[in-house]
Parts: structure tokens; sequence; C-alpha cells
């Protein structure tokens, strides 16, 4: 039985190694995009994989990923909240829950194709850029839905906020991409190739 | 993406090519990071895991500790006072037989 169990246990430290290897890349990068700071994004994602290690590793590897992303997400809104106490700013986490969208006021951008422009222009940066000028819960739910293939509910569960908001946010998240990616705004580039 | 649930972006036949270019941008970028940032993520990863493949040393270390304390007892022999004494009441009679022989040694060259 002791035995079974010391490689069970081995079995089930070698699929979490797996597993943060597969993501680590990408939490570093979304959390990159909010912190714009390397340092800052290696923590936040060291942090993660330590607070996984230490509170979750026994649950299954099919509620790693979510869990995973919950802690994350987590984390960035943390340091968003840190940084924002350290430069006395107001928060605009939750600022634009109720805005008007103000891409109403523009024109229906629907007759120019904004995938069209992107795999035209092939321009990690620009792209970059545009999602760091998303507010933060718009990243988060573009990141979460379009690129970790999450659904509304699951994405809702990570941030902790209701499934309409998610919708909200995702879909205002788009518009604001393919706005940005018509029409960029100047912007240095924070993102070295 | 998720398939379900599309919110507006279904409404909005280049959306999804648009939100497909997007991901590949960022799988790019995702790729084509650089080596110290690679080598700062398998440190952190490894740091991650360390403390669960090192959990059980406390126990280790107790452990030894009882199987030293164990054979020390096992191969502790009580001394025997009784013996103990014997070899002190011995000794000073010894010291006073040496005394004894030194006075009478003394005694004789004076005399």
């Amino acid at each position: 039985m002791a035995v079974l169990a010391f490689f069970s246990r081995k079995a089930r430290e070698q699929a979490l190694e797996q597993f943060l290897t597969g993501v680590e890349r990408r939490a570093y990068q979304s959390a990159l995009l909010t912190t714009r700071r390397e340092a800052d994004a290696l923590d936040i994602v060291q942090d993660t994989m330590l607070q996984l290690v230490q509170h979750y590793r026994e649950h299954t590897a099919e509620e790693w990923p979510k869990l995973f992303q919950r802690i994350l997400q987590h984390r960035i809104v943390d340091w968003v909240r840190m940084r924002q106490r350290q430069q006395g700013l107001y928060s605009q986490i939750d600022a634009n829950e109720n805005e008007e969208d103000p891409l109403h006021q523009f024109a229906d951008p629907k007759d120019i194709n904004p995938a069209a422009i992107v795999i035209a222009q092939q321009d990690i940066n620009r792209v970059l850029n545009a999602l760091e000028l998303l507010p933060l819960r718009q990243r988060q739910c573009f990141l979460l839905r379009a690129w970790e293939g999450f659904d509304t509910e699951n994405t809702a569960q990570a941030l902790g906020i209701s499934t309409g908001s998610v919708k909200t946010h995702y879909s205002r998240a788009l518009e604001k991409l393919s706005k940005a990616m018509i029409c960029p705004t100047p912007q240095e580039p924070s993102h070295a190739p | 993406m998720h398939p379900d649930d599309n919110a507006r972006s279904s409404n909005e036949p280049h959306m999804n090519d648009f939100v497909a270019a997007i991901v590949k941008n960022l799988d790019q970028a995702t790729q084509q990071l650089p080596d110290s940032t690679q080598a700062a993520l398998t440190a952190g990863r490894e740091q991650a895991l360390r403390p669960a493949q090192h959990k059980h040393w406390p126990w280790a270390v107790a452990a030894s500790l009882l199987l030293a304390i164990g054979a020390m007892t096992w191969n502790y022999q009580p001394q025997d006072t009784d013996a103990m004494a014997l070899e002190l009441l011995q000794a000073d009679d010894q010291l006073l037989n040496e005394i004894d022989l030194l006075e009478t040694l003394a005694e004789v060259d004076e005399t």
C-alpha cells in the first residue's frame, strides 16, 4: 500500500509539473499585459504556482486549469489594487462596469474587417498594445474566453463576477480591440520583440 | 474561444476570424519570450514544486532522531554504584597507607 501511495504521489507531482510547464508562458504573458513589468509578472506567476501546489495539488487534474486561472486573475487584481494604493489612483477595475460604451459614438466598423488588418500586418506589438489598453476586466474576460478557451460560466467563476458581466466585458473588449486595430492609438511600444 | 455563448460576436461574421488572429498573435508573442524569462519561469516552477516534494522531511528527521536515541539506549549499561563506592574506599585506604608510610619515614629521618 505504501509503495502504491508513493508511486501515486510521484505521478501526481509529475502531472502537476507538466501542467505548470504548459500554462506558465501564457500566464506570464497574461500578467505582463497588465503589469507591463517583467519582474512583477514573474512574481505573480510564481505566486500563483505556489498557491496551486500548496493548496490544490490534491484536486483532480481537470480542476487545475480553472483553479490556476482563478488564482492568477485574483493575483493580477491584487497587483492592480496595490499599485493603485501606491499611486493614489481611483479604482478602474469596475469603472467600466456601468459606463456608457464610448464606442457607440464612433462609426460602425462593420464594413472594415479587423481580422484582415491583423493578419495583414502581423504586428504582434500592436496587438499586445491594444490588449494593454483594455480595462482590466475586459482584458481578463477576453484572455480567458478567447485564449484559454473558458466558457462564460467558468470565466465568471474565475473572475468572481456574473455571467452577464462576462458577456458585456467580452463584447466591449472585442469592440475596442477591433477599433484599436483599425484606428490604433499612438503609444510607445512596451514590448520588446 | 469556447463554442458556446458567443455573445454579440456571433452576430458579426468576421469577429471569429478577428479573435483567431488576435489569439494567433498572442501565441506567437508567447513563443518568442526570451530565454532569460523562460529560465525565470522554470526556476519559479521548481521552487513552487519543491515544498511538495520535500514535505515529509520533518518526519524523516524525527524518525532518525528516535532511531539514534533508541540505539543509544539499547547499548547503555547502568553503572554499578556499589562497585564505585568500593573503588573509592580502596583508594582512600591506599592514600591513608601512603600518608602513614610517609610520616613513618619522616620520623625515621628525624631520629
